[in-house]
């Protein structure tokens, strides 16, 4: 990873968003199934309308989000880009940084990806979606003393 | 070295601690028990008292494990079961508080806090010890001495002590801190306390607001009695309050029944904090604050002169050189919009007032507030965005913005930024513009400048790079 280029997270983050908005979803749509099927009417307009709601959401947001998500290593700086409607950049200084923890949970071990969690004086910061080789490399080079 | 157990006061304050906190969590239980059993026996006394002295044991205990040393770095032990031996080294400290109040002068000691480069307050407690007054100052003598160089000393004048408590005064937190006391003297001095304070209250709401009823006009009156709560709190805070730079010392003291000194070298400092209110603005006068990794945000000057204030500030951060500037007219243009939504509910409010409708009077005890917030917000904002922008020095970034209804300006070294922060809505993103926000090293709160361009707020990171 070059100093000052702009690098874009795995391509399977998509996949993991994807899933938890389609599992996020499910419950929403069976919740509202059951209240439609406990009230007896033929109301089944809201299970529909979340059912088609969340296929759209789950198959632009990921793309979306994902095309926005970047990371830049400075010399004396880390740059995340992130954010759809509201688009934030944050500065880290690598000098603020105490310690980075790799973590990998159960879900992202199935989609093969990392996040690195940065302890800094300002609270913890997460990086998801990274590949696990890209973020052990990342990881090493923010460790190294400037 | 050897290991010195903390003052007597100590094992007291601790004891009444856990027991009140016993009584507050099993009195209800205790309480329903005695009162559906009707267990009048000496069994129920004696388990009471049981458990009452099984916790003044635990105290006692605790008390004689919880021990310290100084030698070449100050070592607190403390536990029962489990020894948790704290070793902290003498340069990671950053402050020391020196803690006086009427239960621990009975026995001579004061309470020291010695504050290291944490985020938070939160690691003070392990750190925190209760000795004798010369203990303690010889204790911060050591860990933090203060440089014999040249010595200014300021006293804080009567006005600018009330300007301070006026100012920095919510009805909020004087609802808070009237509450204990209510129940406090309702119990002790008048069982009929709360009645003739409401009846008090809906006499003098009738003769502000005779055309309103008299509940409404009563709870109209609260927010005005916790300001005046909170603020003659806060005079007694920071009351006879001193501020002492001797070389690269500082050293602040403040309260009249509760006093606190805090000493803390110069290069401890990681920004300075100054800030303007509404009627401190009129007066062209600021507050100043520093900002200390650990022991948070201290006052080190009340309201006074603009001049004073930077004059003050510069001998603690010299100013650098300046190389860059923003300041935009649209971070001066967005206070409007609160004041439009302000005139709305004006209008709205107008309306309900001259109708007679069964909600007429909940609605105005709800709006009116929220009118007179929109107007004071629109006020700070106008009298902000003639000031607010960054400006880059060589050695730090100022800032200037609102948080809240005050405005603040920050001053950070440029290597004691811990973070910041660019965020963009999808109107901003469409306008160039974004909002900045930058935090100090040590603060719990940053401060955000709004409405700025992006492009030279890139360009602005690129050179603090």
């Amino acid at each position: 990873m070059a100093c000052g280029v702009p690098q874009k997270c795995s391509g399977r983050y998509t996949h993991l968003i994807r899933a938890y908005i389609i599992s996020v979803c499910t419950v929403l749509i069976s919740a509202a199934f059951l209240v439609a099927v406990s009230i007896g009417t033929a109301v089944y307009i809201l299970p529909a309308a979340l059912t088609a709601g969340s296929l759209l959401a789950a198959i632009t947001l990921p793309d979306l989000y994902v095309s926005g998500l970047t990371y830049t290593r400075h010399r004396n700086w880390l740059m995340i880009e992130r954010g759809l409607i509201f688009r934030q950049t944050l500065l880290i200084p690598r000098r603020q940084i105490q310690y980075i923890r790799l973590c990998r949970g159960p879900a992202e071990r199935i989609f093969g990806l990392a996040t690195l969690v940065f302890m800094t004086s300002a609270g913890k910061v997460s990086m998801h979606g990274l590949d696990p080789v890209e973020a052990e490399r990342l990881r090493r080079l923010l460790e190294r003393t400037e | 070295m050897m290991w010195k157990r903390q003052n007597p006061a100590y094992l007291i304050a601790h004891t009444i601690k856990l027991l009140s906190a016993w009584a507050a969590l099993s009195g209800p239980v205790i309480g329903l028990y005695l009162l559906y059993t009707a267990d009048r026996s000496l069994s129920a006394v004696v388990v009471i008292a049981a458990a009452a002295a099984l916790i003044i044991i635990a105290a006692i205990t605790a008390w004689s494990r919880n021990r310290w040393r100084l030698g070449r770095s100050l070592a607190l032990r403390r536990g029962v079961l489990t020894t948790i031996t704290c070793i902290l080294r003498r340069h990671s400290f950053t402050a020391a508080e020196i803690k006086r109040s009427p239960f621990l002068s009975l026995f001579g000691s004061v309470r020291i806090s010695l504050y290291t480069h944490a985020d938070s307050r939160k690691n003070a407690s392990c750190s925190a010890l209760t000795v004798k007054r010369d203990t303690a100052r010889q204790l911060a003598g050591r860990l933090m001495p203060i440089d014999k160089g040249y010595t200014r000393e300021y006293r804080a004048r009567r006005g600018e002590l009330f300007l301070l408590a006026l100012s920095q005064s919510d009805f909020l937190s004087g609802l808070l801190l009237s509450i204990p006391l209510l129940s406090w003297a309702t119990r002790h001095i008048d069982r009929n306390l709360s009645a003739r304070i409401y009846t008090a209250f809906e006499s003098a709401g009738q003769l502000i607001l005779p055309d309103v009823s008299p509940l409404y006009s009563a709870f109209a009156l609260i927010p005005a009695a916790g300001w005046l709560t909170h603020t003659v709190y806060s005079l007694f805070a920071f009351g006879r309050f001193r501020y002492v730079r001797s070389g690269g010392s500082i050293m602040t003291g403040r309260g009249i029944i509760v006093r606190k000194t805090l000493t803390f070298p110069v290069d401890a400092v990681t920004a300075i904090e100054s800030r303007r209110t509404l009627l401190t603005g009129m007066l062209h006068r600021e507050s100043c604050r520093a900002i200390i990794p650990g022991a948070g945000s201290c006052l080190l000057l009340p309201p006074t002169d603009r001049r004073s204030s930077v004059i003050e500030t510069a001998a603690i951060f010299p100013h650098g050189e300046a190389s860059m500037r923003i300041d935009t007219a649209d971070c001066t243009r967005w206070w409007r919009w609160w004041g439009t939504a302000g005139a709305a509910l004006l209008i709205i409010s107008v309306r309900i007032a001259l109708t007679a409708g069964r909600w007429r009077e909940l609605l105005l005890l709800l709006l009116i507030p929220a009118v007179s917030v929109l107007f004071w917000r629109t006020l700070v904002g106008a009298d902000a965005g003639k000031k607010a922008g960054i400006r880059l020095f060589s050695d730090s970034v100022e800032i200037t913005g609102v948080r809240g209804l005050s405005t603040y300006r920050l001053r950070v070294l440029r290597g004691c930024i811990a973070e910041i922060k660019l965020t963009q809505n999808i109107f901003q993103q469409s306008a160039g513009l974004c909002s900045v926000y930058i935090r100090p090293h040590g603060a719990l709160h940053g401060l955000r400048c709004c409405h700025m361009p992006m492009s030279r707020c890139m360009s602005l990171i690129g050179r603090l790079g």
